[in-house]
């Protein structure tokens, strides 16, 4: 071996190791190993502690946000621009909010779905500070890691809509937008943008990131879920039937269980439901004979208006369909 | 081309530290964000299935993004070695043409910066980032094409 090939190879062979060492750093915080995990089953809460919420995200590996770097920004059609620090928020009157996010990727059935309170400010109070012109009419977001969607401003200026900065009680997590994440009730959880850095009113119809794409997420779908018994299983009588139903800021006024397959229907109690803003957890005990069952659920909305039964998957708006559960009850 | 898979391997290196220091997007995340929004949802959706799901087409994403850029290395060292006049001068300047074309083509993705940058100075310093990547590039490939 010569020099020029040990020394060759003798870099090679540290540049390898050093790229193979920072490639391994990177994807232990790759989003690989949380995102898309789902809680359903008997393990639902009313409150879904941070480390169970449901991660949905664009990116390889999610932003680390240093927070003394990190400002707001709060531009476009107002006529006071505003760039405020992250103290400067949470100095400002903060309220908690429980409120429900979910996917618009969840199927029927799936646990794409989260609760947690809230803790932030309203966003209308520091849009009202910008004082918006005549011909603002909706709000851009743009957030740390480029990701971007928008609303109405009608939708950004109810006092649902947050600024959130805490989440169960802690700073929010990394994974869920830290230092600051919007909260946006009523809207699938692609709307409650994450790591969000600008806030810019405009008065065009420009698209974020998956409006682009054509995905419309401006209102969750009423939908109603079964966790117990999971699909497929053998149980002994008696079952207590339980789940979830949600519909976005509507609220859940009733919920029905079947054990027929559809053709009759009886009420469920709801066992928890915080405000309108949250999903509902619902409960039904049922004496089964031995044999086999098709559990079905439905859910109608605070307004009346009873979930959709056509099955339809995720693109472009949201899955609708009732979930259906097949068990065999033991002899 | 055992050049420029050093030159690749130096390049890498750099690309994952100015991303785990200063949260300068990869070149596979702007890239991806860049143009992704732009594949119909039905596509999007089609294609993530052909891959197995979001995760695993992510993770073939990041890693063929490093193989991609070892494989890119060896090909312009093994075309590098074969120039015989001004090499390191067509090697810069096609770096900074190449630089200056993602500049151009990727430019609302720089404003990315995972550790929180405000959009302004991130751009600057995606930009700034990314001509590191390139200066480090040819100049690896120049020194290790003269010593190694």
């Amino acid at each position: 071996m010569n020099r020029r090939t040990f020394l060759a190879g003798a870099t090679g062979g540290v540049l390898a190791l050093g790229s193979a060492g920072l490639i391994e750093a990177l994807r232990r915080r790759s989003v690989f190993g949380y995102e898309g995990i789902e809680v359903i089953g008997a393990g639902v809460q009313p409150i879904t502690p941070n480390d169970k919420f449901y991660v949905v995200t664009k990116n390889l590996i999610d932003p680390r946000v240093v927070r003394d770097r990190w400002r707001l920004e709060l531009s476009g059609q107002v006529a006071e621009p505003m760039t405020l620090a992250f103290e400067e928020i949470a100095n400002l009157q903060a309220v908690e909010q429980e409120t429900t996010l979910e996917c618009i990727s969840n199927g029927v059935g799936r646990g794409l779905m989260s609760n947690a309170v809230w803790k932030g400010i309203p966003l209308r109070e520091l849009i009202g500070e910008t004082q918006p012109e005549a011909g603002a009419r909706r709000v851009f977001f743009h957030a740390s890691d480029g990701y971007t969607h928008s609303t109405t401003l009608e939708k950004a200026l109810e006092p649902t809509t947050l600024l959130a900065f805490e989440m169960n009680g802690e700073p929010l997590p990394d994974r869920h937008g830290y230092p600051t994440r919007l909260i946006v009730p009523g809207a699938y959880g692609e709307v409650s943008v994450k790591w969000i850095d600008r806030i810019e009113l405009i008065d065009d119809d420009r698209e974020g990131y998956y409006e682009k794409q054509g995905w419309k997420a401006q209102r969750v779908h009423t939908m109603s879920r079964i966790d117990v018994p999971v699909k497929g299983s053998s149980v002994p009588a008696p079952v207590e039937i339980r789940g979830a139903a949600f519909a976005g800021d509507r609220g859940i006024s009733k919920v029905e269980v079947s054990t027929d397959g559809g053709d009759t229907w009886r009420d469920a109690e709801i066992v928890y439901h915080a405000s309108p803003l949250t999903w509902a957890l619902w409960s039904s005990p049922w004496r089964p004979s031995p044999g086999d069952y098709e559990l079905v659920v439905r859910a109608t909305d605070g307004a009346g208006e009873l979930q959709s039964s056509v099955v339809d998957d995720t693109v472009p708006d949201g899955a609708t369909g009732f979930h259906r559960v097949q068990v065999r009850i033991e002899a | 081309m055992r050049a420029g898979v050093i030159a690749a391997l130096a390049t890498i290196l750099t690309a994952a530290l100015l991303r785990l220091l200063l949260g300068v997007p990869l070149p596979v995340e702007l890239v991806s964000d860049r143009f992704l929004p732009f594949i119909p949802v039905e596509l999007f959706v089609g294609m993530l299935g052909i891959f197995g799901g979001p995760i695993l087409s992510k993770q073939l994403a990041f890693y063929s993004s490093f193989l991609g850029l070892l494989a890119t290395g060896a090909l312009i060292g093994l075309l590098s070695s074969r120039l015989e006049r001004r090499r390191l001068a067509i090697l810069a300047g096609g770096a900074l043409g190449l630089w200056l074309v993602a500049l151009a083509a990727l430019w609302p993705a720089l404003a990315s910066n995972y550790r929180g940058l405000p959009p302004g100075q991130a751009t600057l310093v995606t930009a700034a980032g990314l001509l590191v990547i390139a200066a480090v590039f040819v100049v690896s490939l120049a020194v290790a094409e003269r010593r190694l």
